[in-house]
């Protein structure tokens, strides 16, 4: 059951699709930041969050030195990470999987590949 | 995208974002053009071209996507000193910026892809094969130990395991904005803000009055007296309210002079001279609506320095200057007033060929005199235009007419100061929000109007016997000024009374002009909420800027003074069957 997810994008419009793709989790909250260094102060303000859908390249604090600090937080390691990649990009990818990224959807990615990989994630 | 239908939300999203990623291009190319190969520049495009090459992908723009890829390619070339940075090669890159600027705009407008940019794709696609056996010689090149340009010493590897493990890293460190703890909020809502904040000062106004009364009537009760405390502390609160509420509509110019660099570049090669664009006060903030509307006005300014007072290289050696002319846009903040200037070292304007001009145009007689100043001046009366050539800068049938009347539709002012053979400088004056004004507030008829502040060069009492007839015309004798006069209550179709003595007159000002205008009494002045009116209200010609709500509830409407000038004639022949005299007349049918 899932009750927050915390997106990390620093694209206004990859936000407002999440908002649309997750309309289907009932009940679940998004929590949105811009850039990793946002998604720390949320991850730290928001209690129980779920999943963590991850871009790489933002500004301020980029998806890789993000999921660096998460996997070295004892209380956030457990917390399964989502990488939205883009083309072009595929070294981040592999290296954010590395690092203990749960799994990958690539931009532009579909409604249905989201949900597929979410619901697998989730339920084991 | 097949699974959903991209919403006109999410298009104004994606259209708002990508235009700020493609100012971020332009901005690049320009610092690139002028200062030379600066890795940091480019790395700082890598990020916004990112953004935007997701954002398409998303929104299912597969042209504009791939073609944004291949600009990434062709910047990291750039930042590796593959692709060299030759006036052929920035020709290329504004272009294909120009193209996919066009791309997303239509793509926008029509909810789906239409232009084609295979072509430029192809250009990019021609840069990167270049740059590859460039760069293959340039490896040559540092093997044999032959000088190239070092590469950069400002790009310090990022510390920590990321920066370690891929090379291209260190050039993106350099993408880092500021910490954002921005909203993005509808500006619309931001408006209904300030209307809420409108009426919420005319209830504090009433409520200040309504407590006064009631301690005087209740005198001396401890109730009344905390009635009143609270009242001005909801005063306190509210007028902070409103000054917060301004502040969030405030834009830095910046929006608005950031697309000029790219502006003057464009007209300077075509019309094969040489420009440098500088620009100072781009933090200056002012509110938006009035960002919104400057844009125009200043471009058309922008395109007249480049027409008409940069000289060619060629002209300008001959002449004893540098070969590049500068043009020096400004902004500064004085007082609860913005100033824009526009500066340019061109030729500057000869007011004797103005003067002819405007002669020939019927906007003078011949038997005029006027100083050089004045006569500068007419390039901005309507019909004028010293325009030789229909150039595709200029050529668009605006005057400069046109500016003044866009400057004046905001509260500004515009002025021309020239000195020939050296420059010529455009000042604007323009307020600093276009929601709040100051206005005068007078008294015709047992009504009350408001006349912005702004246009009022003094008040006077008027002495019966004051207003002579001038050829049907009543006029007043100001100093050494005859200054014709207006009536509001004719204006508005009031019954003016029988009595001549007793009344006040306001001089208001545009420019050099003068009218007078009678009314029974002067109120004080206040600072108003301006409300818009709809048009069937004001009619046609308006001589309503707007109106107000006053602290007990009735309406205000507030003079467009701008309007009075320009209707000036038709205004003073009264009741006649046009112009604003017969409006009134009809309104109060």
């Amino acid at each position: 059951m899932l009750r927050k997810i915390l997106a990390v994008d620093d694209s206004a419009l990859i936000h407002q699709m999440y908002k649309l793709f997750l309309s289907r989790y009932k009940n679940c909250k998004l929590v949105s930041a811009m850039n990793g260094l946002e998604a720390l102060d949320k991850l730290g303000q928001e209690e129980g969050i779920d999943l963590i859908l991850l871009d790489i390249n933002m500004p301020v604090m980029n998806g890789l030195e993000f999921l660096n600090r998460v996997q070295k937080e004892p209380a956030y390691q457990s917390i399964p990470v989502i990488i939205i990649s883009t083309e072009g990009k595929e070294e981040d990818t592999i290296r954010g999987l590395k690092m203990g990224a749960k799994g990958y959807v690539k931009k532009p990615f579909q409604a249905s590949e989201l949900h597929g990989l979410i619901e697998k994630i989730t339920s084991g | 995208m097949s699974e959903f239908q991209a919403s006109p939300e999410l298009l104004t999203i994606y259209l708002e974002d990508a235009r700020s990623l493609l100012e971020a291009l332009d901005h690049c190319l320009l610092t690139l053009e002028r200062e030379g190969l600066d890795p940091g520049v480019v790395s700082g495009v890598l990020g916004p071209l990112h953004t935007l090459k997701g954002n398409s992908g998303m929104m299912g723009f597969a042209a504009i996507k791939e073609y944004v890829h291949r600009l990434e390619d062709v910047f990291a070339q750039i930042a590796d000193g593959g692709i060299a940075l030759t006036p052929a090669v920035f020709d290329q890159l504004f272009a294909g910026a120009n193209a996919l600027r066009d791309a997303v705009e239509q793509a926008c407008a029509r909810q789906g892809e239409a232009r084609d940019l295979a072509p430029e794709k192809a250009v990019l696609d021609g840069l990167l094969r270049q740059g590859e056996s460039e760069s293959a010689a340039a490896r040559r090149a540092v093997a044999t130990g032959s000088p190239i340009p070092p590469p950069s010493p400002a790009t310090p590897a990022a510390p920590g395991p990321v920066a370690a493990v891929e090379p291209r890293r260190s050039v993106e460190a350099h993408y880092v904005a500021a910490k954002s703890s921005t909203v993005r909020v509808d500006f619309s809502q931001l408006d209904h803000l300030l209307n809420l904040v409108g009426e919420l000062i005319i209830a504090r106004t009433k409520l200040l009055q309504l407590g006064k009364d009631l301690v005087e009537t209740v005198a001396g009760r401890a109730a009344g007296r905390e009635l009143m405390a609270a009242v001005q502390h909801v005063g306190g609160v509210s007028a902070m309210l409103q000054e917060t509420v301004m502040d969030i509509r405030m834009l830095p110019v910046r929006h608005v002079f950031e697309r000029f660099p790219r502006l003057v570049r464009d007209l300077a090669r075509e019309q094969g001279k040489e420009i440098e664009l500088i620009l100072e006060g781009e933090t200056t903030r002012v509110d938006k609506a009035i960002i919104d509307e400057i844009g125009e006005p200043l471009v058309h300014l922008i395109r007249n320095s480049v027409d008409h007072g940069i000289e060619t290289p060629e002209e300008r050696v001959a002449r004893g200057k540098t070969r590049t002319g500068t043009i020096l846009l400004s902004a500064t903040q004085e007082s609860s007033q913005v100033v824009i200037t526009i500066m340019d070292d061109g030729s500057g304007i000869d007011a004797s060929r103005v003067y002819r001009k405007a002669v020939e145009r019927g906007i003078l007689k011949g038997d005029e005199t006027v100083t050089d100043r004045e006569a500068v001046q007419l390039i901005f009366a309507q019909g004028f235009s010293t325009r030789e050539s229909v150039t595709d800068v200029s050529g668009r049938g605006m005057g400069l007419d046109v500016v003044l009347k866009s400057i004046e539709r905001l509260n500004g002012l515009v002025e021309v100061e020239t000195v020939p053979g050296v420059g010529t400088k455009f000042i604007i004056q323009l307020p600093l929000t276009l929601a709040i004004i100051s206005v005068l507030l007078v008294e015709v008829a047992g009504r009350t109007y408001a006349v912005p502040l702004s246009s009022v060069v003094e008040t006077l009492r008027l002495e019966p016997g004051e207003v002579h007839r001038i050829n049907h015309r009543e006029t007043l004798r100001l100093r050494e000024r005859i200054v014709p006069v207006l009536r509001l209550a004719s204006l508005f179709g009031l019954d003016p009374g029988p009595s001549e003595d007793r009344r006040y007159v306001v001089i208001v000002g545009r420019g050099d002009k003068r009218v007078g205008i009678v009314v029974d009494r002067l109120k004080g002045q206040q600072e108003v909420v301006i409300k818009a009116l709809d048009p069937a209200v004001t009619g046609e010609p308006p001589v309503v800027a707007g109106a107000t709500i006053m602290g007990d509830g009735r309406v205000v409407l507030i003079l467009d003074v701008a309007a009075l000038f320009e209707g000036k004639r038709q205004a003073l022949r009264g009741r006649g069957e046009h112009g604003p005299g017969a409006l009134a007349e009809g309104r109060r049918a």
